[in-house]
């Protein structure tokens, strides 16, 4: 695992250089467009518990995340990494809803939530960047 | 309550005021709330591209006070924004400006002690910044009590 270091977009991308504008485009548009995915699956998803939507943007923004890391190295990555995935994917709604006081869930559920996101979505990311390394590499 | 009565009743024409034209002003404010939450992250992370552990850190930052500014705005409510506009800041900007997916790469590229101390420590300031956030957003009750 310890490979992936070399090909983590924050180190990869421009080691202190300039960026092109339309890389920096790109990854702003996928970022948008990711938001909009994530609004949507929360829309979709509404009707459950309300927690089911950032589980699985976060699981599959992993993924998809890990997979693209696996065959894609330095600023080609970036639109798709940073961009797309970190729309899909969020920290702060995740938060928020293991705050007790937003939700009536026990603070044992709690607990297993975030360690469904953290072991999923780590666990995906994980799973997807070996499977695809596998399959190109 | 009239209002949203007459937003379904309208929900075919896409007039101004119907549910498809709230839900395509949300969808344009979620998008944009999206693309400048993805410029802010990458701004940091490139400020930081330079330093040690700069990519655990910036995306610690961001991670952190997004969960500060949205504990914020859900327990604020934000009642002067509408609807559209408010998913566009807590949907669109504080979810773009935040991540998962990139502590997951950090996370599987690094070494264990430090991928295991580094998801813990964003978890715990995580849920303390959104409850620090909630806090601040929660309207004080006024004092009552007798002046002396």
């Amino acid at each position: 695992m310890g490979r992936m270091a070399s090909r983590d977009p924050h180190t990869t991308t421009s080691g202190g250089g300039a960026m092109s504008a339309s890389l920096i485009l790109a990854t702003v548009a996928l970022g948008a467009a990711g938001a909009v995915v994530r609004w949507w699956v929360n829309s979709a998803l509404s009707a459950q518990r309300n927690w089911t939507a950032t589980l699985v943007v976060n699981i599959v923004g992993s993924a998809i995340a890990g997979g693209v890391g696996a065959v894609a190295t330095g600023e080609a990555a970036l639109p798709l990494i940073a961009g797309l995935c970190g729309g899909v994917t969020t920290f702060s709604t995740l938060a928020v809803q293991l705050l007790p006081a937003t939700t009536r869930i026990s603070v044992a559920r709690l607990v297993a939530l975030a360690l469904a996101h953290a072991l999923g979505g780590i666990g995906a990311c994980a799973a997807s960047y070996l499977a695809i390394g596998q399959l190109f590499l | 309550m009239e209002e949203r009565d007459e937003a379904i009743t309208s929900v075919y024409g896409g007039k101004k005021g119907s549910v498809r034209h709230v839900k395509t002003r949300e969808l344009l404010y979620v998008a944009l709330g999206g693309a400048l939450g993805t410029l802010a992250r990458l701004s940091i992370d490139l400020a930081l591209s330079g330093v040690v552990l700069g990519a655990h850190l910036a995306t610690l930052g961001v991670n952190l006070l997004g969960a500060l500014l949205i504990g914020f705005a859900t327990s604020h409510g934000l009642p002067r924004l509408s609807s559209p506009v408010r998913s566009g800041i807590t949907v669109g900007l504080l979810g773009s400006f935040t991540t998962f997916s990139a502590i997951s790469i950090l996370a599987i590229g690094g070494p264990l002690p430090l991928s295991l101390a580094y998801v813990a420590l964003t978890f715990v300031l995580g849920v303390a910044a959104a409850w620090a956030g909630w806090r601040l957003g929660t309207p004080t009750p006024p004092r009552v009590g007798v002046a002396l």
